[in-house]
């Protein structure tokens, strides 16, 4: 839905926004001048995406422009929590709780809109019917770790919430990659011929 | 998002939807599966596309639909099979009586001849 409705000016402002605190931490830590300098050509590359893809309104301009939107709203997020944390507006604990947070968000995102993206069946290289079942159930999965990994973050004590939160997204990634395999292997045993 | 609202709001299209859940089929199948006319089965059709919730394409002589749902639209329709929604629960525009839409006229069950 955001794909449909998004339009060039809210993605241009986002990664303007997101340059602009990249420069400011740049400012405030100059020590980390090589980190702050590849996340500013990062966004400038977004940037120069956003500028050359104009007011295209295909569904692979809506899509390109939705993942950029996403993309500086997380860059975003993580480098106003670095800029909270070297004012001191932030303890280290809370930085790491609104980040853990924001991954969590994510992949709530992520997840839900994973089973939208279809291909095209004329260029389908695979079963459609395999991809559509897999992706409708890592889109599930992605949810539901995204929605874990946020809750851990929000209400687990700071010192367990890493590793507890990373267990859970691995554990989902796990589980996608092990459905995906014994699919694929119940296919290509159906059509080997008796 | 009332598009979706009204695209899952009625069974024959929430019926088409979970028939998708299985893999791509072609108008033919799927309106085989049902005791409505094929201009009826369309018009489902057509709200499902402009709901976002399928997208169709002309494969050899046959149109083939795919599902195209998020996992929020998932869980709205599995909300939406569970409870039962109908057109008629959904509340109408001030003036306009529930169900008197042109959504009404499609919904209507038609025997094939």
């Amino acid at each position: 839905m955001i794909a449909l409705t998004l339009t060039t000016y809210p993605v241009r402002t986002a990664l303007l926004t997101a340059f602009v605190l990249a420069v400011i931490n740049w400012t405030l830590d100059p020590g980390k001048m090589l980190a702050w300098s590849g996340v500013m050509a990062l966004v400038a590359a977004g940037l120069f995406s956003a500028l050359t893809l104009g007011r295209g309104e295909g569904q692979s301009a809506r899509s390109i422009r939705a993942s950029l939107f996403g993309a500086s709203l997380m860059i975003s997020g993580g480098l106003a929590v670095s800029i909270g944390d070297q004012m001191g507006w932030l303890s280290d604990a809370t930085g790491q709780r609104l980040f853990g947070v924001m991954v969590g968000l994510m992949l709530i995102v992520t997840g839900n809109f994973l089973p939208k993206t279809v291909r095209p069946l004329t260029q389908a290289r695979c079963d459609r019917a395999r991809l559509q079942k897999i992706e409708r159930y890592a889109g599930w999965l992605l949810v539901a770790a995204g929605l874990v990994h946020t809750g851990l973050w929000v209400f687990a004590p700071a010192d367990r919430a890493n590793t507890a939160a990373m267990m859970v997204v691995a554990g989902a990634l796990f589980l996608i990659a092990a459905t995906w395999l014994v699919l694929a292997r119940a296919d290509k045993s159906r059509a080997r011929p008796h | 998002m009332s598009t979706v609202f009204k695209a899952l709001s009625d069974p024959t299209r929430r019926r088409v939807l979970e028939l998708l859940k299985a893999g791509p089929m072609s108008a033919g199948e799927l309106s085989a599966q049902f005791d409505v006319s094929k201009p009826t089965m369309s018009a489902h059709f057509a709200v499902l596309r402009e709901a976002d919730l399928v997208t169709s394409e002309k494969v050899g002589k046959s149109v083939v639909y795919q599902l195209k749902m998020s996992v929020l639209e998932d869980a709205l329709l599995g909300f939406a099979q569970a409870f039962g929604w109908q057109l008629q629960d959904i509340p109408s525009a001030p003036g306009q009586a529930a169900g008197s839409g042109p959504d009404s006229a499609n919904t209507r069950k038609v025997s094939d001849p």
